[in-house]
């Protein structure tokens, strides 16, 4: 009877601890990672001019599949792109805002901004009754739930045919990607904490 | 090591079968990290337990096995980390799951008194996962660490057959693959049944 009461016991107390196994992440934002990346043998204090478009493209894939890319709102894109000026700014780059290619070419960096979202889906349901109907289905039916998440993508490269890689295709010399949770509610001030967050852990940019 | 541990567990059972009675002891843990341990994580475990099966080959020689699970985890701030040319800044949660499984040896001081004293001697593995995770993401590493463990206890008899234990353990897992040595303290509160 005894051994039986300390059976009891353990699996009473394993229940337990497990059920209150540490948490982790409480708040949304706790989510959020910035991440960049540099070449290291790259010298950026050695120009001063930098080119940006005016709006922020989506990847989606439909460009692969021959249609137009999707760009992001400019209710969304414009705190973005002042944000990511206002840091270039900072730094001591100097904008050209221009759409003509030639002149494009002849800026010593262009930044290109673009996002993407990712969506997981996570299912739950009774994946043994295909096979053992007589278990009583005890999620009746299953459900699904999903999360999505957003990424902002700033890419710097030199337009300079001489800093190309062998097939001539532009060499990325800094990225910094800002990712994070998306709640639908449209909070510009993280993604901008993020923009300003990756110039910041950035020093080797800024130029004279 | 699976082999090594094998082997002990199937000398120990063959010890067992001159058995002279035994002790099953369940215990809630708490966890103190040293060293690496206590750099990856600094905050007390308080998540944990031991279970312990000692059968008596003489009146104060006690030969079996401990189980134990102890969960470690600490909330690190905001901060940026550098690897390569790559930095990255977040918030970052670190666990650390540790499942020593051993063989035991324990040496009663008085096994007739009220307050029964015995020291022991543990050898084994010890299943270690440690994980640190940011935003989404997780860094797994995962080892099966050659183990010592030394142990202090104390036996308070309520009756005859059963007693309130406090136990003192150090757990001392050896370097293994990509994962550090790593070590704590463990102090067990619990029931022990003598049959």
């Amino acid at each position: 009877m005894k051994k039986h009461a300390l059976i009891f016991s353990l699996a009473l107390s394993g229940l337990f601890l497990w059920g209150c196994y540490p948490g982790g992440v409480e708040y949304v934002d706790d989510m959020d990672v910035v991440a960049t990346y540099h070449n290291a043998d790259y010298d950026f204090a050695a120009g001063n001019t930098y080119a940006m478009p005016d709006k922020i493209v989506k990847i989606t894939g439909n460009k692969i599949e021959g249609e137009l890319p999707e760009f992001m709102l400019d209710i969304y894109a414009a705190p973005i792109l002042t944000a990511i000026a206002k840091n270039m700014d900072d730094l001591g780059w100097t904008r050209v805002e221009t759409t003509d290619s030639a002149v494009i070419a002849g800026v010593d960096l262009i930044l290109l901004p673009a996002a993407m979202t990712s969506t997981t889906l996570v299912y739950y349901y009774d994946y043994w009754s295909y096979w053992y109907g007589g278990y009583y289905p005890y999620y009746g039916g299953g459900y699904t739930t999903s999360y999505t998440t957003g990424t902002l993508l700033m890419t710097l490269f030199d337009p300079d045919p001489n800093e190309a890689d062998f097939g001539g295709n532009p060499v990325t010399q800094w990225t910094g990607a800002a990712n994070g949770l998306l709640t639908g509610y449209g909070n510009v001030s993280r993604v901008t904490d993020a923009i300003n967050q990756a110039f910041t852990q950035s020093p080797y940019l800024k130029t004279n | 090591m699976k082999k090594l541990l094998i082997i002990a567990l199937l000398s120990v059972s063959s010890v067992m079968a001159f058995s002279q009675g035994s002790y099953t002891s369940l215990q809630y843990s708490v966890g103190i990290g040293t060293g690496n341990m206590h750099d990856f994580i600094s905050p007390m475990s308080w998540r944990g337990f031991n279970i312990d099966y000692r059968s008596l080959v003489q009146q104060n020689v006690g030969v079996g096995v401990d189980f134990s699970w102890n969960v470690f985890y600490d909330e690190i701030p905001y901060d940026t980390y550098t690897s390569g040319n790559v930095d990255y800044s977040g918030k970052q949660y670190h666990y650390s799951n540790n499942f020593p499984m051993l063989v035991a040896f324990d040496y009663y001081v008085d096994p007739d008194a009220d307050l029964s004293t015995y020291v022991g001697l543990g050898i084994g593995t010890m299943y270690t996962i440690q994980n640190t995770d940011m935003s989404m993401y997780t860094f797994e590493i995962d080892a099966w660490q050659f183990c010592l463990r030394p142990e202090v206890g104390i036996n308070v008899y309520a009756s005859e057959s059963t007693s309130l234990c406090l136990t003192g353990k150090y757990f001392y897992g050896f370097k293994s693959g990509d994962l550090d040595a790593q070590g704590y303290f463990a102090i067990g509160v619990g029931l022990t049944l003598k049959d």
